[in-house]
């Protein structure tokens, strides 16, 4: 129950601290008056339904945790291997992805796509690995000829590939 | 009369332009994380340099074909393209997950065809008058219609309003985000340049949408659609669901008739037109039907998609007769029309008004197309549901990430669909509407823009909000619409017992 409850915290904590940047930013930079009534009416607004919002979701905690209920419809599993495991997945995509924006600018966008997608199918497993190789190179080349050819996207060529074909 | 004839004359003669527009929107909204509305800024380039009623005919086309594309994986994926297919994706998805896959495509296909037909015969016939209605509309009654917009999210929340309320007051202060539209200083940017235009808008709306729901994919090893076992597209699904659409005349009606006003209104934009069909829907419900609603509604995925392509037509009202653009698609095509020299604002229809009907002409030719493709390209965009997840999701993902850089050409748009990403996962997690926050977003600054013109028009005092009659009319409209149904359902109980 402490999970949850400290769960239901997450959305509206963020909520808060983005209104409180806000508003704090526009009383500390000087702005006018008319500029800052806005923020401050947004912000006292968020504050009284982020409140509500996360009465609500104690009192649903608490009534459930009562009447012994599972959360219903929820997207986490019961057992904590899978739990962790889950966990590791999603972490892996954000981690990858944040690998892959400071990556692209360097290495560009054929190398940086090739192993973006490579790395996404082994943290889902997927096998074999010449299957793999193969379809990660078949969506690079999609890339490169459907956006960066036909539609002259002009993705971040980077200076290792370049070199490497010099 | 002459002109609309000469109009259909050059329509005939580049008829191509129409088929070829449709499928290539279809194409490019069908693709999960893809905007059909982005891609239109990178084919810039190569539309000015054509013809100008091909260049005009053909963005129209695709803007219009883009809209039906983007219900595709939304209801096949839950991920869609924009923020008005999420109401399709509300409605569609459920339904999908049911086994009735072929169904919601019917419905969806069909009202877009309808709101694409009708609204293209009513344009024809009453662009001059209905450039006279747009324009009494000013910022003071542009405020009410977008909460009439705001007002939605509240009451289609499925995590309650408090929740549905929350994020959309975070939407509107992100939409702070960037210069100030009155003192022009720069406002919550942190220290990055890439904010100094705001928060662009299809990085975010990708992470919020496509990228969340990707990582509930991943976290659960499924598709997200748990497709039934056995289950497979079938054209009599699709054409049933079609035929159950056009059994809805007064659903269709009354969202095409708020689709195209709404399109109609410079900077409404196709986004507060769903919403307001959909909550219209809502309200017109019978308490049986109302229970469906956020869980597989006919009628509010019929309502969404007919208002959605209703003011697709609506939108060339005040760029024709104005000049002025309600669209990204409409800004595409005033940039073609300012380039050949076409005369821009209420003189087109008296120098170039051949290629003015032309233009209007081909989304009568667009709405009868748009059931035939649509039902063909329904069958391929089905078999999204079929590939394993362990290939889907690289494929999305690559989309997604080329969808948020192709924006505006900078890296740091990705991340911004990384953060929104997150942010967009564990709002769903713990059931706070993410379309919410978008709407938020996307409507915030316009409110904002409208608040303060509104507040001058009346020398500082909101009074003029509630003074002039047009106003008047929509507050009383706004009251009944938030009050009527729990009204009417207070009265009903009252009675019963």
């Amino acid at each position: 129950m402490t999970i949850r409850i400290l769960g239901s915290l997450i959305v509206p904590a963020m909520a808060m601290i983005f209104a409180g940047y806000m508003v704090f930013e526009q009383y500390s930079g000087g702005y006018r008056a008319s500029t800052r009534q806005y923020a401050v009416w947004l912000g006292a607004c968020i504050a009284i339904f982020a409140v509500l919002s996360l009465i609500t979701d104690l009192r649903k905690i608490l009534r459930e945790d009562r009447a012994g209920h599972q959360r219903a419809g929820a997207d986490l599993p019961a057992a904590a291997p899978e739990r962790r495991r889950m966990a590791f997945k999603i972490g892996g995509l954000v981690a990858l992805t944040v690998v892959f924006i400071l990556v692209l600018p360097r290495a560009g966008y054929v190398l940086s796509f090739f192993g973006y997608m490579a790395a996404i199918m082994l943290i889902l497993r997927y096998r074999p690995i010449w299957k793999l190789v193969v379809i990660c190179v078949a969506l690079t080349a999609f890339v490169h000829f459907f956006f960066v050819v036909a539609f002259s996207l002009p993705l971040p060529r980077g200076s290792i590939l370049p070199a490497l074909l010099r | 009369m002459d002109l609309a004839l000469e109009g259909l004359m050059i329509l005939l003669k580049v008829a191509w332009a129409v088929p070829l527009g449709i499928f290539v929107g279809m194409a490019i909204g069908a693709m999960p994380g893809l905007n059909s509305s982005g891609m239109l800024a990178v084919l810039l380039p190569v539309l000015i340099l054509l013809p100008p009623e091909i260049g005009l005919i053909f963005t129209i086309s695709l803007y219009a074909g883009g809209e039906v594309g983007n219900s595709f994986p939304s209801i096949i994926l839950n991920i869609p393209g924009n923020a008005s297919s999420a109401v399709t994706a509300a409605e569609g998805s459920p339904m999908m997950l049911r086994g009735e896959g072929g169904r919601a495509l019917g419905l969806a296909i069909m009202a877009s065809t309808i709101g694409a037909f009708g609204a293209g015969i009513v344009t024809i016939i009453a662009t001059p008058m209905l450039s006279t209605f747009a324009l009494r509309f000013s910022s003071v009654e542009i405020c009410i219609i977008i909460l009439f917009g705001l007002t939605a999210i509240a009451q289609i929340s499925s995590g309650g309003m408090a929740k549905g309320l929350l994020a959309g007051f975070v939407g509107l202060l992100m939409a702070t985000i960037g210069t100030d539209p009155m003192w022009g200083t720069f406002r919550g940017t942190f220290g990055s340049i890439y904010l100094y235009d705001g928060m662009p808008i299809v990085p975010v709306l990708i992470g919020l949408l496509a990228f969340s729901e990707v990582l509930r994919m991943i976290g659960r090893e499924t598709s997200g659609i748990m497709l039934k076992e056995g289950v497979r597209f079938h054209f009599a699904d699709l054409f049933n669901g079609a035929k159950e659409a056009l059994r809805m005349p007064f659903v269709l009606f009354r969202s095409g008739v708020t689709g195209l006003i709404v399109g109609i209104i410079p900077g409404a934009g196709t986004s507060v037109a769903t919403f307001l069909a959909y909550q219209q829907a809502l309200a017109a419900a019978p308490p049986d039907r109302r229970a469906l609603f956020n869980n597989g509604s006919p009628e509010g995925l019929v309502a969404a998609d007919c208002a959605n392509n209703a003011s697709v037509s609506g939108t060339l009202v005040p760029l024709l007769t104005l000049g002025i653009p309600g669209s990204a698609a409409a800004a595409v095509m005033l940039v073609i029309m300012a380039y050949h020299n076409l005369e821009l604002g209420p003189r087109l229809f008296t120098r170039n008004g051949d290629i003015a009907y032309a233009v209007l002409w081909s989304q009568l030719f667009a709405g009868a197309l748009i059931f035939v493709m649509g039902s063909v390209l329904a069958m391929f965009a089905y078999r999204l549901a079929l590939i394993p997840v362990k290939i889907l999701i690289p494929i999305i993902t690559m989309f997604m990430v080329i969808g948020a850089f192709g924006a505006n050409g900078y890296v740091f748009d990705i991340r911004l669909m990384l953060l929104f990403g997150v942010v967009g996962y564990l709002m769903k997690l713990f059931d706070y509407p993410v379309v919410a926050l978008l709407l938020g977003l996307i409507l915030g600054s316009l409110f904002e823009g409208h608040l303060n013109r509104g507040l001058r028009m009346g020398f500082g005092s909101p009074e003029i909000f509630f003074t002039r009659p047009l106003a008047i009319t929509l507050w009383v409209l706004l009251a009944l619409m938030v009050l009527g149904p729990p009204l009417i359902r207070l009265i009903r109980r009252r009675m019963a017992t």
